[in-house]
């Protein structure tokens, strides 16, 4: 851990959100202030000081050539009365305090142009907004209105962030899930965005990557600084910018608490994933990135659970072709061999990835073309994926999951083009092997009340229990409005999927859960009593759940279960199933909580 | 130097327009020019100075000249606050 101490006279700033990601970082901060219209903000060396003041003055002649054009043109077609503004405007840009104190700055702090001219501009804005004359309040919009045209001048000539090199807190409004996929993991040691909840995809993902985040944070991006040092605590929810002595203190030896039980968790993963009374549950990762799979092991998995594979497909601009695919998943299926590895076809469509090269906006994603009915609809797209996954199939145990499934209809096809893509394979000298399965998610209400008729057709069931919830509760889990309705416990969530586990057992295929309830341990007797045989959760998630299960008992978890399904509401099954959860691993359970409860 | 009161007379203030027009006009003369309101004091060739004194309708300003033509100046630029900046 490497801890520095603020220097004095730097105040702390405590900021609050919502921890999303338990964990701590003590780092520098990163502030990306995109999407408030406002430059990225990156240390620049004292020798490009120079190059940073020519960039600026180049785009002080564009600027201004831009609005003599516009004045030229106001004047001829409404005359010069209104086209005085626009002289107003030249004169706001030329200002020579202004560039006194853009130039001071740039000197002072050794930031990038860009940033340094926004922030003066927005300290002008500020004192112009506090005026008590309401007009001359409102004019601060001339200087808005110039210092954009700056900006985009400034931005297009050459103010290119370099990539960050430093480790570093990104702070941010929001991030989109392909900004963390382009993200550099070895030196974001966390994140904490103003917008987002706890099942926004971006919080799944920094779960999935370990790493500590915080949403909700407001006011963060207008009012922390580049490169200053911070603590980021996951777990409760807090950006500690600027720390104290006290406060780093206090965090190195709540570190140094977390670090022990990490270590202790850690050093049982590779003990058997079984209940103390000897039921055998398959504890498996869910993977985004080839890269994880080397941890897998070391974590002790027996496998992958979820293999998100849109976070490849989508990832560059044009989707990789068979051969590229074929090549991954085959190294995925070697790397967690003799484990089973499950690939999930692409699910692209409501929060998920962007998608923004296959599709134009739907009114209402979550409910549009989301998950197997896209790829349905996109054969040439679909049956790529089909071939490349079907080539990996000789070199370990593949599973092949459709996401999004409602219609018995939508697995028959699924089914059928996976067939002609085999025989198509065959016929062109290709191996494929014989005992890969075919799996549905069941995360949409119809999919699991119809789970009998879906059983007698695929191999296994992985319940999506996010979605699940969501889509049986309609609770839009991003909405921060009605999150807090978000409940895995629900009572409606918990039939559904008793139903689908009993479907599998009467047809003879297993059950899965891939959702983030599988790492929830305060639910997890539920699951286990329920009978779901797999879980699947994020890599870093592994020890935790594998140290929970070895100190369940199954059968005190099926009778907990069965009287939680007498239960009208979601606390009151949370309450149960928490107390098991207390008996059995008290330790561990404290550790997680203050994150991960939800009712 | 040489100094003299003037109010704002124009019912916007010195906003962005008039604000170009008294630094365009004063840009002209080479000695210094300053405006003062309410204590606070500006550079009379910035645009930006002139806008955070944020000299609104009957506002008192104290002009000050200093230089080569300071006695021109004062003339000129106090005339243009008192004609209303050629606005309204």
């Amino acid at each position: 851990m490497n801890l520095e101490y603020t220097a004095v006279g730097l105040r702390e700033l405590v900021f609050e959100g919502k921890g999303v990601s338990p964990g701590l970082a003590f780092s520098k901060t990163h502030v990306n202030a995109r999407g408030f219209s406002a430059p990225d903000v990156y240390s620049i060396r004292v020798d490009q000081v120079d190059s940073e003041i020519e960039v600026f003055e180049k785009a002080l002649a564009e600027t201004r050539e831009q609005l003599e054009g516009i004045r030229e043109t106001v004047s001829t077609i409404s005359g010069d009365e209104e086209s005085q503004i626009f002289e107003a405007h030249i004169f706001l840009l030329e200002d020579r305090t202004l560039r006194q104190r853009v130039c001071s700055m740039l000197k002072d702090r050794l930031v990038n142009i860009s940033y340094c001219y926004y922030a003066v501009i927005q300290g002008y804005m500020e004192a112009l907004r506090r005026v008590e004359d309401s007009y001359l309040a409102e004019r601060a919009i001339d200087l808005e209105d110039v210092a954009m045209r700056l900006l985009d001048n400034l931005i297009r000539l050459g103010d290119k962030a370099p990539p960050i090199e430093h480790a570093h807190v990104l702070i941010a409004y929001d991030l989109t899930p392909s900004d963390t996929v382009s993200m550099d993991r070895d030196i974001m040691l966390g994140f904490a965005t103003e917008k987002g909840s706890h099942t926004s995809h971006t919080a799944i993902l920094a779960r999935s990557l370990g790493i500590p985040a915080v949403v909700g944070v407001e006011d963060a991006v207008m009012n922390v600084v580049g490169l200053a040092n911070c603590i980021l605590d996951g777990t409760r929810g807090l950006l500690i910018v600027n720390p104290s002595r006290e406060t780093v203190d206090t965090y190195r030896e709540y570190w140094e608490k977390e670090e022990i039980l990490r270590i202790r968790l850690k050093s049982e993963s590779s003990l058997p994933s079984e209940t103390v009374d000897g039921r055998k549950i398959t504890l498996s990762a869910n993977v985004e990135f080839a890269n994880e799979v080397d941890q897998l092991k070391t974590n002790g998995a027996d496998g992958i659970g979820l293999f998100r594979t849109e976070f490849y497909l989508l990832e560059s601009d044009e989707i990789p072709d068979e051969d590229q695919q074929a090549e991954l998943y085959k190294e995925v299926v070697k790397g967690v061999s003799p484990g089973m590895t499950i690939f999930r076809t692409l699910d692209s469509g409501g929060d998920k990835m962007s998608g923004e090269v296959l599709e134009t906006p739907e009114p209402n994603p979550f409910l549009g073309r989301r998950g197997i009915r896209f790829s349905l609809a996109r054969p040439e797209i679909f049956k790529v994926q089909l071939r490349a996954l079907l080539r990996a199939t000789p070199y370990g145990k593949v599973g092949i999951m459709f996401p999004m499934v409602s219609l018995l209809s939508e697995l028959e096809r699924a089914k059928a083009l996976l067939e002609e893509c085999k025989s198509e394979l065959l016929s062109e000298g290709y191996e494929v092997g014989d005992d890969y399965q075919v799996g549905v998610m069941i995360e949409i209400p119809s999919a699991a009340l119809l789970a009998n008729e879906l059983a007698k057709v695929a191999d296994f069931f992985s319940i999506g229990t996010n979605d699940l919830v969501q889509y049986t509760t309609a609770v839009d889990r991003v909405n921060e409005l009605v999150s807090d309705l978000y409940r895995p416990a629900d009572p409606g969530v918990l039939r559904l999927m008793k139903m689908t586990v009993e479907a599998g057992l009467n047809n003879g295929i297993w059950t899965g859960v891939c959702g983030e309830m599988a790492s929830d341990i305060e639910l997890l007797p539920l699951l286990i009593g329920m009978g779901i045989e797999e879980l699947s959760v994020g890599v870093n998630k592994l020890p935790l759940v594998k140290s929970a299960i070895r100190k369940l008992n199954y059968q005190e978890c099926r009778e907990m279960f069965g009287e939680c399904l007498a239960l009208g509401k979601a606390q009151s099954i949370r309450k149960r199933s928490h107390m098991l959860a207390r008996k059995a691993y008290p330790v561990v359970l404290n550790h997680v909580l203050g994150t991960e409860s939800n009712e | 130097m040489l100094s003299q009161e003037v109010i704002v007379k124009n019912k916007l203030g010195i906003h962005a327009r008039p604000a170009a027009q008294f630094v365009k006009t004063a840009s002209q003369f080479s000695c210094d020019i300053r405006v003062e309101k309410d204590e606070e004091e500006v550079d009379g060739k910035s645009i930006m100075g002139l806008m955070m004194l944020a000299a609104g309708y009957e506002s008192k300003l104290v002009i000050t000249t200093e230089g080569d033509d300071e006695e021109e100046a004062l003339k000129i630029m106090t005339d243009l606050v008192a004609n209303n900046f050629d606005d309204n």
